[in-house]
């Protein structure tokens, strides 16, 4: 196990009120594999990397039973320790709309020389030859080190932020939607170039992202988000045929497939909400076909299912119905 | 076709005094504006004594150079005046000054820089060397070249005033009309069949207001320190009293080194008054910008 | 009858000369948006365009709503060329082509409430006294399943995503235009509600009967929603057909690339490796011939000079590419 956190809560507080952005979170990604979390605008998916990292605002805070990472307790190092220790080296980042964050006045190789030299006692010689290591590594030409941002495309300079990710040979490379506002064939090749650095490097990588479609084909497992926490996480096949939450059940009838031009698309009613309170509830009871009266009052717990497959759902047990009723566009009209 | 609704502008009124509230400064700013503004309106009933009438005390003497006391709360000139009197009556003066060349630049400013920055092309070019040149001129010699001009009333030292406030207006409204003419819903209300002239008056003004307000406070600021600046400088009008000119008489008295009061009086209310016109405009600052605001 | 036709039509923009051009004295560079594009919309039909960015095919969107002039050629609206319409003609046609945005949260004026966002093109354009065009906005909000009574009162930053794009919807159809083009209306919206706002405007196609004109780069939702598909790459138009046979036997090499490497939410498809080379680029200073040559795997020669053109008109499923029955057999199906 590479990284397990156990009940992780992110707040903000904000005009005095604290609002849990991430709550009763439950994470474990392994050796080697990729970890993909899927969720809308809203569901706390940015918020749960910044909380990971320790990148939030003055007002944020972390609050977990445990957080370990390969064996080390994350979560009560100092912060000194983790930023010389963690991030970077053992978890690095590529953030949302990486390639906008490369420093135009800047080389691009100088610019990830700048992030080894940060984060290790590289020399400057051994730092360059690491760069062009990495760059091949993503599919470019190592000679491309010594050009500028804008001389790039939108889609190499996602590869450039990719590799300087690598620079230090992290354990765990989280991924804040690496393809989002590229093209498809540009998205191609990203998901191409993931797949073999993943090999590569032996890492593993967290996956963030909306887009169901990009998970079935990099993530072996997913979890998916909703108002701040998990309603389902399991084998990437199972979020696909065994779906057991009606959330993700929702979730793959919303998007289209090419090869599948006739299937009805099914919307979700309602929009994704914003979480203001502390009362226990099913977030999603509001927008749930199958809501019981009860799921407005009782926070549903996390059940194992065979197969590390888990769902925080009180219908749980009628699943394998409620996944066919979801498939019909007449349950989900309210 | 009428592009304000009436009833909405008390709405707005409101909406102003909240905006401005929510910044600390702003709100002490707003109640000092608007304390003169309470005395400028009703200067002639507040002022205890004529400006210009030469008083005596209990003793028979004339009440000449007397420091700030229960009398005379603000003390007196050296030919016996009211100091307080003519406190009260400059500030209507100052205040319809500065409110009227205020609004007036920002009225040109104003619409320079959106007619400027939406149209582009020879229309910016030829407003924009216009207030080059402006920028080019010095300030309180222009002011007072145009006073001599036209002459000393006070009816052209607002318009000499309003004449060169308007260029800093301008240019930043310009540069904000061009980044709000390329957003979305400009190009949706082109689409939509508006003509340019209801674009710029519908669609843009009401997006730059915040920025509007700030300078229109910050014009009026300035105007109040031009013609503080004119008037001691012996160029103010001669019927009206302001608080710059009540310091031009202090001069021309010679009795600057000994009547302290004299000197502190109208000063004391010209950085007031101009203070919290420049607080106003920070709490419009962080309004139109509200990344500038402090984390509470 | 043909409502909106593209004749010949182009556009380039100029690249601002830098002063590095100047001391070089090179000639300012230009980019060619759209290259002789030909299309012709009819009366109750869905046209997708789909490309990849830069292909132009939001150029293509702003000079159907006469928002952009070409270059060269002609935009005719009912037989009359755009460029020389009279006042009144300007304001029919602008009634009747209307354009839904894709961005929910910029395209609505952050000042002005949901009434009079849908009540501004009818109030600019005087179509109606103010009573009736009152009226229709009511109306119109209801269709698109936002209660006036709730909704006409409040702020764009009140809306969540899904309500403020139906606001843009509803601001579209209020002026009842006989053609609405959309520019990626769902790409700025959660997923899960995109599927309600297609339906929206697929219903209200057929209930108002226009013709529509999506613009997408998503071709899955497009084979759902469009009757013909025109793909488009750096500026010229490369394939043309019903939207099924477009997707499901892609003619053009462009095509088949594009179609192959559309993720599939399903984890037990593999769907291929795509059959291209090489990085978009910048159509600077284009020549003639096919712009897809130099990432084309099957060029040759001949591809630099030579360009076939598409016949708009109809639904027969074409190809630009003069080698797709040679490398693509049996693809082409004939529809008319």
């Amino acid at each position: 196990m590479l990284l397990e956190a156990k009940n992780l809560n992110v707040s903000y507080r904000r005009d005095g009120k604290e609002i849990h952005a991430v709550h009763d979170l439950n994470l474990t990604i392994e050796t080697n594999e990729v970890f993909g979390v899927v969720g809308e605008s809203g569901c706390g998916k940015s918020t749960l990397i910044k909380g990971l990292l320790r990148l939030l605002a003055s007002n944020g805070r972390i609050r977990a039973d445990s957080i370990v990472f390969d064996g080390l307790d994350i979560q009560n190092m100092s912060a000194e320790e983790f930023r010389s220790e963690i991030l970077w080296k053992r978890i690095s980042l590529v953030p949302q709309s990486a390639m906008n964050s490369l420093n135009p006045v800047y080389k691009v190789g100088d610019q990830i020389v700048e992030v080894i030299q940060e984060h290790s006692g590289m020399t400057v010689a051994e730092a360059r030859i690491r760069v062009a290591e990495l760059l091949e590594s993503v599919g470019l030409q190592a000679e491309l080190a010594n050009s500028y941002p804008h001389q790039f495309s939108g889609g190499m300079r996602q590869r450039a932020m990719i590799a300087m990710s690598l620079a230090l040979n992290p354990k765990l490379i989280i991924m804040d939607e690496p393809t989002t506002g590229l093209d498809v064939l540009v998205q191609d090749k990203i998901l191409r170039t993931l797949a073999d650095v993943r090999h590569q490097y032996n890492c593993s990588i967290l996956l963030i992202s909306h887009d169901i479609a990009i998970m079935s084909e990099l993530a072996s497992r997913i979890g998916v988000m909703y108002a701040g926490s998990f309603v389902e996480t399991a084998q990437t096949d199972d979020i696909f045929h065994h779906p057991s939450h009606p959330y993700t059940m929702g979730l793959t009838n919303a998007f289209p497939s090419i090869r599948d031009l006739d299937r009805e698309l099914i919307s979700i009613p309602g929009s994704p909400p914003a979480i203001d309170s502390d009362e226990p509830k099913c977030w999603f009871n509001q927008r749930c076909p199958f809501a019981l009266d009860a799921c407005s009052r009782i926070t549903p717990e996390e059940t194992n299912l065979q197969n590390s497959h888990r769902v925080s759902c009180l219908r749980f047990e009628e699943r394998v119905e409620l996944a066919d009723k979801a498939k019909r566009k007449a349950t989900w009209i309210s | 076709m009428s592009f304000v609704r009436i009833g909405g502008v008390f709405n707005n009124l409101i909406n102003q005094y909240k905006i401005i509230a929510e910044n600390r400064y702003g709100l002490i700013g707003f109640w000092i504006v608007f304390f003169f503004l309470v005395v400028a309106l009703f200067a002639p009933w507040l002022a205890p004594y004529p400006p210009w009438e030469m008083l005596f005390a209990n003793d028979g003497s004339l009440a000449s150079l007397r420091p700030p006391s229960a009398e005379f709360p603000a003390g007196t000139t050296h030919l016996g005046y009211d100091l307080l009197s003519q406190l009260i009556l400059a500030t209507r003066t100052t205040v319809m000054i500065g409110l009227i060349s205020g609004v007036i630049s920002i009225v040109i400013g104003a619409n320079v820089g959106l007619i400027a920055g939406y149209f582009g092309g020879l229309v910016d070019e030829v407003l924009m060397r216009i207030t080059d040149i402006l920028y080019g001129m010095p300030f309180l010699p222009f002011v007072i070249v145009l006073i001599s001009l036209f002459g000393r009333q006070i009816e052209y030292v607002i318009l000499a005033i309003a004449l060169i406030v308007w260029r800093t207006s301008a240019r930043v409204i310009r540069a904000q009309t061009i980044s709000i003419k390329q957003r979305q819903f400009v190009v949706a209300a082109r689409a939509r069949g508006c003509g340019d002239f209801r674009i710029i008056y519908r669609h843009i003004l009401p997006n730059i207001l915040p920025l509007l307000l700030l300078y229109t406070s910050f014009n009026i600021a300035w105007s109040i320190v031009t013609e503080a600046s004119t008037s001691f400088l012996g160029f103010g009008d001669g019927e009206t009293i302001s608080w710059g000119g009540m310091l031009y008489e202090l001069w021309l008295s010679g009795k600057t080194r000994t009547a302290w009061w004299w000197f502190i009086a109208p000063a004391a209310c010209i950085v007031a008054l101009v203070t919290s016109l420049v607080f106003v405009s920070r709490a419009y600052e962080e309004y139109a910008n509200p990344r500038l605001k402090e984390e509470r | 009858m043909d409502l909106l036709t593209f004749e010949d039509v182009s556009k380039a923009f100029q690249i601002p000369r830098q002063f590095s051009d100047f001391l070089f004295r090179r000639p300012a560079g230009t980019i060619q948006a759209v290259r002789s594009i030909n299309l012709e919309i009819k009366q109750n039909e869905i046209l997708g365009i789909a490309g990849e960015s830069g292909c132009g095919k939001s150029t293509t969107c702003m000079m159907g709503a006469g928002l952009l002039n070409p270059t060269s050629g002609c935009i005719k609206y009912c037989g009359r060329d755009i460029a020389n319409m009279s006042r009144a003609d300007l304001v029919e046609f602008r009634k009747s082509v209307q354009l839904i945005f894709q961005d929910p949260f910029e395209s609505l004026n952050p000042r002005f409430m949901i009434e009079d966002i849908v009540a501004e093109g009818p109030r600019a354009m005087k179509l109606w006294p103010e009573m009736e065009i009152r009226k229709k906005v009511s109306e119109i909000l209801w269709e698109v399943g936002l209660d006036p009574t709730r909704f006409a009162h409040r702020y764009p930053h009140e809306l969540s995503g899904g309500e403020r794009q139906r606001v843009g919807i509803a601001a579209a159809l209020v002026c009842e235009p006989k053609i609405v083009i959309a520019d990626e209306p769902l790409s700025m919206l959660d997923v899960s509600i995109r599927a309600d706002i297609l339906d929206l405007i697929k219903n209200l196609a057929k209930d108002r009967q226009f013709s529509c004109v999506y613009v997408s780069h998503d071709l899955s939702i497009l084979g759902n929603v469009a009757d013909r598909v025109l793909i488009m790459y750096l500026g010229q138009a490369v394939e043309l057909g019903i939207a099924k046979d477009v997707i499901q036997s892609p003619a053009h090499p462009y095509t088949r690339a594009l179609i192959s490497s559309v993720p599939i939410p399903d984890p037990r498809i593999d769907r291929g490796v795509p059959n291209i080379i090489g990085d978009i680029s910048l159509p600077v200073n284009a020549g003639q011939g096919c712009s897809f040559a130099p990432r084309c795997p099957y060029a040759e020669a001949e591809c630099a000079r030579r360009f076939d053109a598409l016949d708009t008109a109809t639904s027969v499923h074409q190809s630009a590419c003069w080698k797709s029955d040679q490398c693509f057999a049996g693809v082409t199906d004939d529809h008319s």
